[in-house]
């Protein structure tokens, strides 16, 4: 991934069109996500072109930004809620070398987040896009991999095969047993994956003021919830869905409501923030 | 003067069509009237046709020509006439058939199987011992029962229900004396609240007003 | 009264030309057991199959609880057989997950019926597996490890999680052992009068059908050759095929 931005370092902005796309693969795009936008959940194909990105890799999230992105945004691309990863900014250089948009690292400032595996910890606000990264788009898949299947249980909302992987999970381990990509149900219709946001993130989603993209670049699909939208993850009446606790809080700013990453390679192991840029924010005061 | 039972002109024959069509006949006109309240023998030797024509009043034959009316009060219907559940709405709550074989359900026991006609236990348990069944019998499926016992078994059965017509086939066949006498006497018991039985055996019943004709059939008829 | 099904002159032909049945009409009223049988060939998988929505007739229609729905499809079809129909396979992996426990493969049915009450329906599942007679200490065990005869009972289970008033049997007892039949006939028999179940049971064992059905269907290439009462059409067969069918088996 570095070694291919240093590459683009080298290339000419110049001999790329605005945002790498052009501009019929961006409309493709942009219709699909009208599309996902006015039916909340549901997965719309798109043609999915080949990018510089292994597929798995932010494929989908990156055509999707690459598509909207308007030389007035300014953009924050983050993986694993870091902004320094070396997948967020392969991202980011890619994206900043064929528009020349503002980047930052402060949530509160961002027009377009990109991200892989979190929701930044800072409230966000109307106005702001969140497009996410996603590697498999339909919660059905644990359930039947043909396609084929899926397809016509989402069709009908027979979500029983999705009720009763959780039933056999509580009734087997005791608790169900996604830690990532908890299943939501969107305005009580459609079921969809939120990417793998841990569940402390779910909760984020119903009623977010922010609009979600979602992109699968390999299964070429993209979904949208649009603001105030009802996410309920899947629960039994009688069950309610929890999220993570973390036994300390984070050991550089203290903050107890964030989601922890824990660090099992120092000594002692620690509990720190995986929101880096909330946390260095938190500590300089 | 009150018919349950009148039978007209009823016949019937067997056609095996697995023997290239034999037909055999086996009913040739028979001509019947059973009173309410009294109890009919039906004699005669083997293959006269008697069983068929028990068989053809439960509705478990059917019938090539003839009528056989049964009436209640003042309803009428002609069995070889009328429909599967008409049949089977009569045999609920009319007409009872008895055999010497047990319908034999594997797994429940003498007892259940009296009461799911729908007798409470105790009366079900009552109705056994009456006929001579041994308390340590009531749980056991009758799979494993002697002849005897399936006979008083297949008695009970047809007695749990109250029904205004029995029909019973040879079923005193494989019973000791004693056992005969029971049986007898349960059914003068039945006779005297009313209901009309009509039974083939070989033997006539012996009890004293217990049977009060004797109907002879021959080579598919009624000769006497 | 109305029939909880009946079927009216229900046709199947195929694209080849060939027919998978031919002018099919019976009605099963509630309480009522109707048998099918037939030899393989005969038919009567089509007509089970069309019974369950699983095939649209050619020709005809199917009515439940008096309403025509030869022709629902989609999320309609699976809400009607939820609620009305339960049906138990000849082969249990047709009609069971075997990697979902046992209790899982009852408790779909809920699900799929709308129920969102985690112990309500464990509940439930566990009173109808127990009601089965299968092992409480194996409840929560994928029913690939069963027997064939306790896997037909998890289907019976299923088949009545959500109490329809009809249920469908295709040869429910093929392949178990003589001790096993016995066992599983005993619960279909007792479930049948316990809850007033329609039923209607397809099988080629004139023993089976002897003891479970009030009516009988005889079926062959296609159409019905004989109908009337059990016991006559055992005892006093009358069409040919009958009695062959009759004659050849051991009862």
């Amino acid at each position: 991934m570095s070694a291919f931005a240093g590459l683009l370092a080298q290339t000419p902005a110049s001999g790329y069109a605005w945002a790498y796309l052009d501009e019929e693969s961006k409309r493709e795009v942009r219709r699909a996500l009208l599309k996902a936008v006015c039916i909340p959940g549901y997965q719309v194909p798109f043609a999915s072109r080949e990018m510089p990105v292994a597929r798995g890799w932010g494929s989908g999230g990156l055509q999707v930004t690459l598509s909207i992105i308007e030389p007035a945004d300014t953009l924050k691309v983050i993986d694993q809620g870091s902004d320094e990863s070396m997948n967020a900014r392969a991202l980011r250089d890619l994206i900043v070398r064929t528009t020349g948009v503002a980047t930052t690292t402060d949530a509160r400032e961002a027009s377009i987040i990109q991200t892989r595996h979190r929701i930044p910890e800072d409230p966000l606000h109307e106005g702001q896009i969140i497009v996410f990264q996603v590697p498999i788009a339909d919660p059905l898949r644990i359930v039947d991999a043909r396609s084929s299947v899926t397809r016509r249980l989402h069709a009908e909302r027979d979500y029983a095969p999705l009720w009763l992987y959780l039933y056999e999970d509580v009734a087997t381990k005791g608790a169900p047993s996604f830690t990532h990509s908890y299943p939501v149900q969107v305005e009580g219709g459609y079921v969809m994956a939120p990417t793998p946001i841990p569940r402390h993130d779910i909760p984020r989603l119903c009623e977010a003021p922010f609009l979600a993209l979602y992109g699968a670049g390999r299964e070429a699909t993209v979904y949208a919830v649009p603001p105030y939208t009802k996410v309920t993850p899947l629960e039994f009446d009688d069950r309610p869905f929890t999220v993570e606790r973390f036994p300390e809080p984070c050991a550089l700013c203290g903050a107890s409501w964030t989601y922890l990453q824990e660090e099992a390679d120092v000594d002692p192991p620690r509990y720190v923030c995986s929101d880096v840029a909330y946390c260095r924010r938190r500590r300089s005061g | 003067m009150s018919a349950v039972l009148k039978i007209r002109g009823l016949r019937k024959s067997y056609t095996r069509h697995l023997l290239g069509g034999r037909r055999l006949d086996v009913l040739r006109g028979v001509d019947l009237e059973l009173e309410r309240g009294t109890c009919t023998v039906l004699t005669g030797p083997s293959g006269s046709g008697k069983s068929s024509l028990l068989r053809c009043i439960y509705g478990s034959a059917v019938a090539d020509d003839g009528s056989i009316v049964y009436r209640d009060g003042m309803d009428e219907i002609d069995i070889c006439a009328a429909d599967e559940r008409t049949i089977l709405s009569l045999r609920r709550m009319h007409i009872g058939l008895a055999t010497q074989f047990l319908a034999v359900v594997p797994r429940v026991g003498a007892l259940d199987l009296v009461c799911e006609l729908g007798l409470e236990r105790d009366e079900g348990a009552r109705l056994l011992r009456t006929l001579g069944l041994a308390d340590e019998h009531f749980g056991v499926p009758p799979a494993t029962f002697s002849g005897g016992q399936r006979q008083m078994l297949n008695l009970a059965l047809i007695l749990a229900r109250p029904r205004p017509l029995l029909l019973l086939d040879e079923i005193t066949a494989s019973l000791d004396a004693r056992r005969k006498r029971t049986a007898y006497e349960a059914l003068l018991e039945r006779k005297r609240t009313g209901v009309t039985i009509l039974a083939v055996s070989h033997e006539v019943p012996d009890l004293p007003g217990l049977v009060d004709r004797l109907v002879t059939m021959e080579d598919g008829r009624v000769v006497a | 009264m109305t029939p909880v099904l009946a079927l009216h002159d229900v046709t199947v032909r195929y694209p080849a030309g060939n027919y998978g049945c031919r002018e099919i009409s019976f009605d099963v009223f509630p309480g009522e057991v109707l048998g099918i049988v037939g030899e393989s060939g005969s038919g009567k998988s089509t007509v089970l199959a069309c019974a369950n929505l699983d095939l649209v007739p050619t020709e005809g229609s199917v009515e439940i609880l008096g309403r025509d729905v030869s022709r629902t499809r989609g999320a309609e079809r699976r809400k009607l057989r939820a609620q009305a129909l339960g049906i138990v396979y000849q082969t249990p992996q047709q009609g069971l997950d075997l990697a979902v426990t046992a209790g899982g493969n009852i408790a779909e049915r809920m699900f799929g019926a709308g129920h969102r009450s985690y112990r309500v329906v464990r509940e439930r599942a566990r009173s109808l597996h127990a009601a089965m007679e299968l092992p409480c200490d194996r409840f929560d065990v994928a029913v690939r490890t069963f027997s064939g005869g306790m896997r037909q009972r998890v289907q019976l289970a299923k088949a009545l999680a959500t109490s329809p008033p009809l249920l469908l049997l295709d040869e429910p007892t093929s392949g178990l052992d003589v001790s096993v039949q016995a066992k599983t006939l005993d619960l279909i028999r007792r479930i049948q009068r316990d809850h007033g179940l329609a039923m209607v049971i397809v099988s080629h064992d004139l023993a089976v059908i002897r003891m479970l059905a009030d009516r009988v269907i005889v079926m062959r290439e296609g159409r019905i050759v004989e109908r009337g009462l059990t016991d006559q059409i055992l005892g006093d067969p009358q069409h040919p095929y009958s009695q062959l069918l009759v004659a050849s088996q051991l009862t």
